[in-house]
């Protein structure tokens, strides 16, 4: 552990809409340590999914690099990264259009396996997919089943299974909990907890959910309109948030307590346009910290204590 | 209380849906009482049975499937059952509003909001059309969005925005009872604090009591005076804030608390409810928990529990309490 | 291959299939296309046309009833010996309808074989990967979709003869832009789907995604344009035929059953009744059986 497994260095995407260019991830790094989790917060619109998509080029980016195991992703070609993705994989949010009707939960599992030629042997295969199953905790009478006889939580971990099925070192976990009811997002996310322990998975954990992602994760990016604008540890981003958007954020969150419960930072106003963005602080217009300079420039990211970095004309680069 | 002071009154309610020949238990025996100017929160998962109570305090189960069984609702003392068709429409809009999940497809795309906030007020009320105009703006206004946009279209808001003004033409009428069913799920966590902030002030400035349906305890810690915890059709424990946050009774109510992440121990593992929730067409016998209880005993698989009060507010539904009112748990 | 015992532990996928079957889907869909009554009737109609064409060799003999001309007994009304009457030749008119029924449907399926085809390769492409690839096709079809079926039949007929071959080609390609469009929309529907995504992710090149992924799931609206497009075809055939361009006397068709009776339709009003009738009850039975299957197959009302 400690081996540098990704690195994402100035990575954009942008789509060309009708009213502009959306800039749907704008100039994003950061690296992941192999076998931790990194989440990546956010709210409608910051491009977490986007993110997660780019980096494993199922979108291909406008630009920058993205660096797997010391391998430049970009100057692979195209047959080269699908052979790639036997170590990347997703999962996604919706177990009801992520799994394809029409194929049984073995079919399913099995398909990676079977394009990847890892087994040849028909029976070998096959005990291979059990195991997937059994990892994932789903009963093995369950095999010809369809998903739409399932419900979502299991059909969760038909997802899970597959993305395991190749022995991937890297997962993009695309709110894998979000559509699933609250007793049984625990029981994925201890599921995938536990995967992680024994397989040393890297995570990629995007979500929207703040409480969840504290849970889960080593470290925290947040995302806000493209930009990455605070990332830290998560015990660190959670106790001293710097960045006006991620204390406003945790402020939001609702408390299931009825005492203590604590004082809320409004945001004013909107999202801004993600369409041809002005070269200033995107927050600026929402911010209750505001200065004159968030108007006229972009706040770069810095690292303003050890391993905890912002992107805020509030915070200075610290004095090494 | 006087039963005139109540807004709402569900008593017994059962309701059945008739899918390819087989019978769905979604709600079995459900009591709600909801005073005036208070807001109860009706808490439960995917299939608990929150929308089909809600669906049926107006008489709107899709039909032919939904059929209700048996039971009593009461709003502002009228029997709804017993009203003709017109008189419910009346009732629809006017003295009953209601807020739904989705935002996006609530509301009519090729008209402009001020319409849409003008057309329930001039169905109940005697109105002109630019008194209805000016009515609408007014109300733009209380929901936090300004009057000049009044005619504008749906999709020139944002999420959040399009909500505020479902809640504007839930409130155009100004009911005596809100039903919102899962209002901010939709929503950005940042917008859901703004939409739960102008809810409680709204809550604040008017007698209007609310049914709050939603599966999180965090929004019903915010908003809610009473909860209603539902399971399987039923409910399970019943209380007020106090009750159900201090001093729950239920092992599923335990358990949907513990199963929340715990933002000051990141570390501790999730405690999860084992199992899955029961199939409504195939429900456990005895008590529909039982086979995810930790604290099940022989009589939770033949026996319903009956409903204990343990205090003037507070009951549970459980084979724990059969004896006593102490905690169990 | 293992030796199988019933008392070791199962270790090959065939045995555990074998215990753990397959639901069918089509069993399902099949009970559900069932409890819809009118879709019922439009198949036992179909099946009893479709078993009546088949058998027409054994039910009656071409060279001498369908085509023997007998002007003795010509006109006759309907009556024991010829129960649907005779034509103005004398022929036997219910013999003429079931051998009509052949051609008609033999042609009408073929054809519309021959546009699905088209139509899947096409649509396929224009639905999957959209862009450029998508206009130009769409554009293409476009044109063709301009010009009314009977037109574009008629005239490709007359450019390369009147043929068997020659017509079901015609009525093919008339149809052919519907059913693009038809396949393209219903890939555009599935094609959105996150499993479709998650093949990617797991290293299947487009021609398997498109193969595996994406058509059988397109099945449904494609099944239910078939029948629609061929009773569409199976009018094309007869319209034709009818103006003298489609399927020529003596060979039965109804079309020119039709166009041959007209004349004697005043006073033998049984000459053009029959296949008039054949007409009306096969095109009801497609469509009934089309409306059925589209009901049974609606994803909105699966789970």
């Amino acid at each position: 552990m400690g081996e540098i497994l990704l690195e994402v260095k100035n990575l954009k995407k942008y789509f060309h809409v009708a009213a502009g260019t959306l800039h749907a991830v704008d100039d994003v790094s950061f690296t992941i340590e192999e076998g931790r989790t990194l989440g990546v917060v956010g709210e409608s619109g910051c491009g977490k999914t986007t993110l997660g998509r780019t980096i494993l080029r199922l979108i291909e980016p406008t630009s920058g690099e993205m660096h797997f195991n010391g391998k430049d992703l970009r100057k692979l070609s195209t047959s080269e990264m699908r052979y790639m993705r036997r170590e990347m994989q997703i999962i996604f949010q919706d177990p009801y259009s992520s799994l394809n009707p029409r194929k049984t939960i073995a079919e399913t599992i099995e398909e990676p396996i079977l394009l990847a030629g890892l087994i040849p042997d028909s029976d070998k295969r096959f005990m291979r997919v059990l195991k997937l199953m059994d990892t994932v905790g789903l009963a093995q009478r369950l095999i010809n089943t369809y998903p739409h006889e399932l419900d979502g939580g299991r059909r969760q971990r038909i997802g899970i299974a597959r993305a395991l099925a190749m022995n991937p070192k890297f997962i993009v976990c695309d709110e894998p909990v979000s559509s699933l009811d609250v007793s049984i997002q625990a029981q994925i996310l201890n599921l995938m907890k536990t995967i992680q322990r024994d397989m040393g998975i890297t995570y990629l954990f995007i979500t929207h959910d703040l409480s969840v992602v504290n849970h889960f994760s080593d470290d925290i990016a947040v995302m806000y309109l493209g930009r990455l604008v605070e990332k830290a540890p998560a015990e660190v981003l959670f106790q001293m948030p710097l960045h006006p958007y991620t204390q406003a954020l945790l402020s939001a969150i609702p408390v299931a307590r009825i005492h203590n419960r604590p004082e809320r930072i409004m945001l004013k106003g909107e999202l801004t346009s993600p369409i041809n963005p002005e070269p200033v602080c995107r927050f600026a217009a929402r911010c209750n910290q505001c200065m004159d300079i968030c108007t006229r420039s972009e706040p770069p990211l810095i690292e303003a204590r050890p391993n905890h970095f912002v992107a805020c004309h509030l915070h200075k680069p610290m004095v090494s | 209380m006087d039963a005139q002071q109540n807004t709402l009154e569900i008593k017994n309610l059962t309701v059945e849906y008739l899918v390819d020949d087989e019978v769905v238990h979604a709600v079995t025996g459900v009591d709600i009482t909801i005073p005036a100017g208070k807001t109860f929160g009706l808490v439960g998962e995917t299939g608990a049975g929150k929308t089909t109570t809600a669906l049926s305090i107006l008489n709107l189960l899709p039909l032919p499937a939904g059929r209700i069984v048996s039971g009593e609702i009461f709003v502002n003392g009228q029997d709804v059952f017993k009203l003709s068709p017109r008189q419910l429409q009346a009732m629809r809009g006017s003295q009953v509003a209601m807020v739904f999940q989705d935002p996006m497809s609530s509301l009519n795309p090729i008209k402009t909001v001020g319409e849409q906030i003008a057309e329930g007020m001039k169905i109940h009320r005697e109105v002109s059309d630019r008194e209805a105009l000016s009515q609408a703006t007014k109300m733009l206004e209380l929901v936090g969005i300004p009057g000049d946009r009044v005619a504008e279209y749906p999709h020139q808001f944002s999420g959040g925005m399009k909500q505020r003004v479902i809640i504007a033409i839930a409130l155009a009428c100004n009911p005596d009872l809100l039903i919102a069913d899962e209002p901010t799920t939709a929503l950005d966590v940042t917008i859901q604090a703004q939409v739960l902030k102008l809810i409680r002030e709204l809550k604040e400035n008017s007698r209007m009591a609310m049914l709050m349906i939603t599966h999180a305890l965090g929004i019903v810690a915010e908003v809610c005076d009473f909860v209603g915890i539902m399971y399987a059709g039923r409910i399970v424990e019943c209380g007020t804030l106090a009750d159900i946050f201090d001093n729950l009774r239920h092992p599923y109510t335990r358990g949907l608390f513990d199963s929340l992440p715990d933002i000051e121990n990141r570390r501790a593992e999730l405690k999860p409810i084992p199992g899955l929730i029961p199939d409504p067409m195939n429900l456990p016998p005895g008590c529909s928990f039982h086979p995810r209880c930790s604290y099940a005993k022989p009589e939770c698989s033949r026996d319903l529990p009956q409903v204990r009060w343990l205090s003037d507010t507070h009951y549970v539904s459980c084979h724990l309490y059969n004896e006593t009112a102490e905690n169990m748990l | 291959m293992q030796a199988t015992s019933t008392a070791g532990p199962i270790t090959t996928k065939k045995e555990f299939y074998a215990q753990f079957k397959k639901k069918s889907i089509a069993h399902e869909l099949w009970l559900r296309f069932l409890k819809n009554k009118t879709a019922v009737i439009g198949l036992v109609i179909f099946c009893i046309i479709m078993a009546v064409a088949i058998a027409a060799p054994w039910l009656t003999s071409y060279d001498n009833v369908v085509v023997k001309m007998d002007i003795a007994a010509r006109l006759q009304p309907p009556g024991m010996e010829h129960w649907f009457g005779t034509d103005e030749l004398g022929r036997d008119i219910l013999a003429r309808i079931v051998y009509g029924a052949r051609v008609s449907l033999l042609i009408g399926f073929s054809a519309i074989f021959v546009s699905l085809m088209v139509g899947l390769v096409l649509g396929g492409a224009a639905g999957y990967y959209g862009g450029k690839l998508d206009s130009v096709i769409m554009r293409a079809m476009d044109v063709f979709l301009s010009l009314p079926d009977v037109l574009l039949a008629l005239a490709i007929i007359a450019a390369f003869g009147n043929t068997k071959l020659n017509l079901t080609i015609a009525i093919g390609l008339a149809f052919a832009p519907k059913f693009s469009r038809v396949v393209r929309s219903a890939v555009m529907g599935v094609r959105d789907n996150e499993y479709i995504e998650a093949a990617r992710s797991i290293g299947a090149l487009d021609s398997r995604i498109i193969a595996r992924h994406v058509l059988p799931n397109c099945i449904g609206p494609i099944i239910v344009q078939v029948t629609l497009y061929v009773a569409n075809a199976i009018l094309t055939i007869a319209a034709l035929s009818f103006i003298g361009l489609g399927i020529q006397p003596p060979t039965p068709e109804w079309g020119n059953m039709l166009a041959s009776g007209r004349t004697y339709m005043r006073d033998f009003p049984h000459i053009v009744m029959a296949p008039g009738l054949a007409i009306f009850f096969t095109i009801l039975a497609l469509n009934l059986l089309g409306d059925g299957l589209r009901d049974t197959l609606d994803p909105r009302l699966k789970h």
